[in-house]
């Protein structure tokens, strides 16, 4: 479930798993512009490896992972990959996740800004990473990359809604992971966890 | 917004305005309410989502229905719901609409066929009040306000908020500051418009504070103790009270409502009980005698929703 791009096997249970829920699968707005499926999956699986990180960097929970990556899919599925960046695209991703999950998942832009941008520079190389989200510097609110930063998400948030015709609905409150966990454990003849 | 005409405004909220409009290609009737932009600055509302995506997976007879949603340019989010003429609080203040018994049996029926659509799929709505009991043309009752609904899967580690429920139809566990309530929460609520129904005016009323509400509750249902409510010492605000509350024995209902029939007391008894837990489910209370037993509920066609029109001499 923790998509990292370099591996093959993980790329393709992603794959099979969401072509027969939607019949456009092949179809989708990237590949009518000329991306292949190969580069459209590693961008797809990269967006989500960012979630992943994002997620387990401000402590929330796996349903909200699952709901920000659903999101996120669905957009692409409607959206080409050249007009909208991962990047952008993640964070309205996250931010809607964590607007429609109930309980404590609030977090305000601001700190969804701070991680991303954190992680950015982790990804880069420009920092040297740590799993410590203590250290996720700070951003003066006066600067022009907090605005810059701010603006994105609030535009992206907007046409995310857009596009998605308002459907986040349709997205379960309860996700089958901890159910196909403790499946796959079963089956392997693990002893089961118990759920706490 | 380009497809609806607006044509009046009918009321605001803290966080919204709500609409009459007109639905330009159809001509129906609509309510839009427009949660206004920007509050914090944080994008979207997070209320109004929560609501899109609540209203969306509850529908039924009972429950308002959700026709459109679309934010505007300015990035405000707006609600398109089906037309309601009027709400029960209005039924209740206008004294040339008479409430015969069948009449309050029919109100409360939809009510509890909506409560229990709510719990069946784990949704508290915790802001159950006549004002957010809407009546169409032809009678329907249907519930809106899902502002504060929630999803609860009744697992006892959620923690819930405090601050949720209009104060006099505030349950008393709530009003002690209990963080985990549960359905019999909104049961509480039911009861008390219940009674309404039957009394024509708020049953419980408490001035302004949460302990005026829980004196209100306690003058009539008696002080807590072990047996009327076994657990009410591990709330938290019977925890930290220093003060000792002099203990009330509880009051007849019967006394105070002398006009209504027995299986009516019966069954407000049966939902009005300090113990959470030993409070009806909707369910139950469906089945409650006071459903099949004469007289039957009017049909909703026949309820009367709005004065008559003052008659031509």
């Amino acid at each position: 479930m923790t998509s990292t791009s370099d591996d093959p096997v993980v790329m393709s249970v992603v794959d099979r798993s969401i072509v027969p829920i939607l019949s456009t699968a092949h179809e989708t707005p990237s590949r009518r512009h000329g991306i292949s499926a190969e580069v459209e999956r590693t961008h797809r699986l990269y967006g989500t490896s960012l979630l992943y990180a994002a997620t387990k960097l401000q402590k929330l929970n796996a349903s909200t992972y699952a709901t920000a990556c659903t999101i996120f899919h669905r957009f692409y599925h409607r959206v080409s990959l050249t007009k909208y960046n991962v990047w952008s695209v993640a964070m309205a991703s996250l931010l809607l996740a964590t607007k429609v999950q109930d309980g404590p998942q609030q977090r305000t832009i601001r700190s969804i800004v701070l991680f991303f941008d954190h992680l950015y520079r982790k990804r880069r190389h420009l920092i040297i990473s740590t799993k410590d989200s203590s250290s996720v510097p700070s951003m003066s609110k006066l600067g022009p990359v907090w605005k810059e930063y701010y603006e994105n998400v609030v535009e992206m948030e907007n046409q995310v809604l857009r596009e998605l015709g308002f459907t986040l609905y349709w997205i379960p409150d309860a996700h089958p992971h901890k159910f196909l966990w403790e499946f796959v454990r079963i089956l392997l003849g693990l002893e089961p966890v118990p759920i706490a | 917004m380009e497809n609806y005409r607006i044509m009046k405004q009918l009321g605001q909220g803290v966080w919204s305005r709500t609409y009459m409009g007109q639905q330009k290609d159809t001509d129906q009737l609509v309510a839009m309410k427009k949660f206004k932009a920007n509050s914090c600055d944080e994008g979207v509302d997070f209320k109004a989502l929560r609501e899109i995506k609540l209203l969306s997976y509850l529908q039924h007879e009972h429950i308002i229905r959700l026709v459109d949603s679309f934010a505007t340019p300015d990035m405000a989010v707006v609600l398109v719901y089906e037309y309601a003429h009027t709400s029960l609080d209005q039924i209740l203040r206008n004294r040339d609409i008479p409430l015969s018994s069948p009449d309050i049996k029919q109100h409360i029926r939809m009510l509890l066929l909506a409560m229990d659509a709510c719990h069946e799929k784990q949704i508290l709505h915790r802001e159950l009040n006549p004002e957010n009991m809407f009546y169409l043309e032809d009678g329907t009752m249907k519930l809106r306000g899902f502002d504060l609904a929630r999803m609860h899967d009744g697992k006892p580690n959620t923690l819930l908020s405090p601050q949720a429920f209009a104060l006099w139809y505030k349950p008393p566990e709530v009003l002690m500051r209990s963080q985990h309530y549960s359905f019999s929460a909104d049961m509480w609520s039911v009861g008390c418009i219940f009674a309404e129904l039957m009394l024509r005016r708020p049953f419980l009323m408490g001035q302004f504070t949460e302990l005026s509400q829980l004196d209100k509750i306690f003058k009539v249902f008696g002080t807590p103790n072990e047996s009327n409510w076994p657990d009410y010492a591990i709330l938290p605000l019977a925890w930290h009270s220093t003060v000792p509350v002099p203990p009330v024995a509880a009051v007849s209902l019967d006394g105070i409502f002398t006009a209504a029939p027995n299986d009516a007391i019966s069954l407000l008894k049966s939902i009005l009980v300090l113990d959470p837990s030993n409070r009806l489910t909707a369910s139950q209370a469906l089945r409650h005698p006071y459903f099949s037993n004469e007289p039957p509920p009017t049909p909703k066609g026949n309820l009367i929703l709005s004065s008559p029109p003052p008659e031509a001499n």
